[in-house]
């Protein structure tokens, strides 16, 4: 390291470059609202990240779509329309963005970051968990404006899910949460994963397509399904005492 | 009122804000000695060091109302320092010597026995003799310790590190003084 040869006097320079310059120290307003935004930045970070994932749980709760992925080729689509690809990112993304605005906060360093980063994981997923299993969704979803975060549907062009209602021999009628009735048609190379004993009550899940108004099924399976019956869902448990086929 | 010069360095600060922003000129003569020695033992090149403390001295000025008077002062001035001393070699990558020995690295990580006791006086001088091929990351916190004498919580709280990693990046550090010492033939201090 090459030792300081002459002394060179910083101090005037300085003054001369604030007083030319006209440099002004900043506001204490600047960091006091700089402080605050920050605060209201991690907060938000913090929650929006605990929302969405809650939401992601609550999707993957009422559709399963990994439960999907065991008809193969037939169940990709539903599983990539179903599974909760946007509330997931966002939840990821306030998840970081939350981790970022910690790094600014003197603790962070004073502490150990890999446990603050696992303390604030552990937290937002046990918020977002507890909120889904108290039914904050099933609340939230009657809310008009927040329609578009609860995509409710249960049929789709191919794939369907609902209680079974009734069944015959090839035929089964189910109804979905929201009490709309389909008639599955069923084949004989009808994919069925977990067996085909199925019974009334029963919640299952159909991938195929429609042919006029009944659902032919490239593959039934049960399982994973785990919506709670709420306003506008009572509908199954009425229909159930409809006369069979 | 007290002398200036009998006053903390935190009540300095507070007369500057709210008082005399002349008074601005002790602050920079009580540190510009010590922040130049620091900003040489990173960038290596002394008038380039005195660009980055004479410019840091400017953002400190220009940031004090953000200074929390109830921290130390040193801490945060050398903080504003080594950002801008990283920021300046990051930039000029190409025309500082940046000999980032990986060898070093991995013989220090290694369990090789290599003696890392050695005295102030002793590390110094290794210092000024093995700075520049020690690699970034381990230069600051040896710097910090052994020039600027700071205790391991003043240097965690200049590079923003907790003070466990900065006890392993100087005990890390001094293995390597002693390997790159012992590598240019140095002997003197090497205890047998």
């Amino acid at each position: 390291m090459p030792r300081t040869k002459k002394k060179k006097d910083l101090s005037q320079q300085v003054m001369k470059q604030i007083q030319k310059e006209k440099v002004r120290m900043k506001p204490r307003f600047y960091f006091v609202a700089g402080s605050i935004l920050l605060g209201i930045g991690l907060a938000g970070a913090i929650v929006g990240a605990i929302l969405f994932l809650n939401l992601t749980f609550f999707r993957m709760r009422i559709h399963g779509p990994l439960g999907f992925l065991w008809f193969g080729q037939f169940g990709l689509r539903p599983f990539l329309v179903t599974f909760p690809w946007l509330p997931l990112l966002i939840a990821v993304g306030g998840i970081f963005g939350g981790i970022s605005l910690l790094r600014r906060y003197d603790i962070s360093y004073k502490k150990s970051f890999l446990g603050l980063v696992i303390a604030l994981l552990v937290l937002v997923l046990t918020m977002g968990f507890v909120l889904d299993q108290i039914g904050f969704n099933e609340r939230l979803e009657r809310i008009k404006p927040l329609h578009p975060f609860y995509p409710g549907h249960f049929k789709n062009q191919d794939w369907v899910m609902g209680e079974i209602i009734q069944i015959e021999d090839e035929e089964m009628v189910i109804s979905t949460p929201q009490g709309e009735e389909v008639r599955i048609l069923r084949e004989e190379k009808t994919l069925l994963p977990f067996g085909g004993d199925f019974e009334v009550g029963e919640r299952i899940r159909g991938v195929g397509e429609w042919r006029d108004d009944v659902f032919v099924a490239k593959g039934i399976g049960k399982g994973g399904l785990h919506w709670r019956m709420g306003p506008g869902m009572e509908g199954v448990k009425e229909r159930k005492m409809l006369p069979r086929l | 009122m007290k002398k200036i010069k009998s006053l903390s360095d935190e009540e300095l600060i507070e007369l500057v804000r709210n008082k005399d922003q002349e008074l601005y000129k002790e602050v920079v003569r009580r540190y510009q000695t010590k922040l130049m020695r620091y900003a040489t033992g990173l960038i290596q090149d002394e008038d380039k060091a005195a660009d980055v403390v004479q410019e840091s001295f400017i953002k400190a000025f220009v940031n004090l109302r953000g200074f929390n008077t109830k921290k130390k002062f040193s801490s945060w001035i050398y903080r504003i320092v080594h950002n801008e001393a990283i920021n300046y070699i990051k930039k000029h990558k190409k025309e500082i010597s940046l000999e980032n020995n990986k060898w070093v690295e991995r013989a220090a990580k290694s369990n090789e026995d290599v003696e890392e006791d050695f005295n102030q006086k002793e590390a110094k001088e290794m210092l000024y003799l093995s700075l520049k091929e020690l690699p970034l990351k381990y230069r600051s916190p040896l710097v910090l310790f052994f020039l600027e004498e700071k205790t391991y919580e003043e240097i965690s709280d200049v590079l923003r590190i907790p003070i466990g990693t900065v006890g392993t990046r100087i005990n890390r550090g001094k293995k390597m003084l002693r390997l790159i010492y012992k590598k240019k033939g140095g002997e003197v201090y090497a205890k047998n």
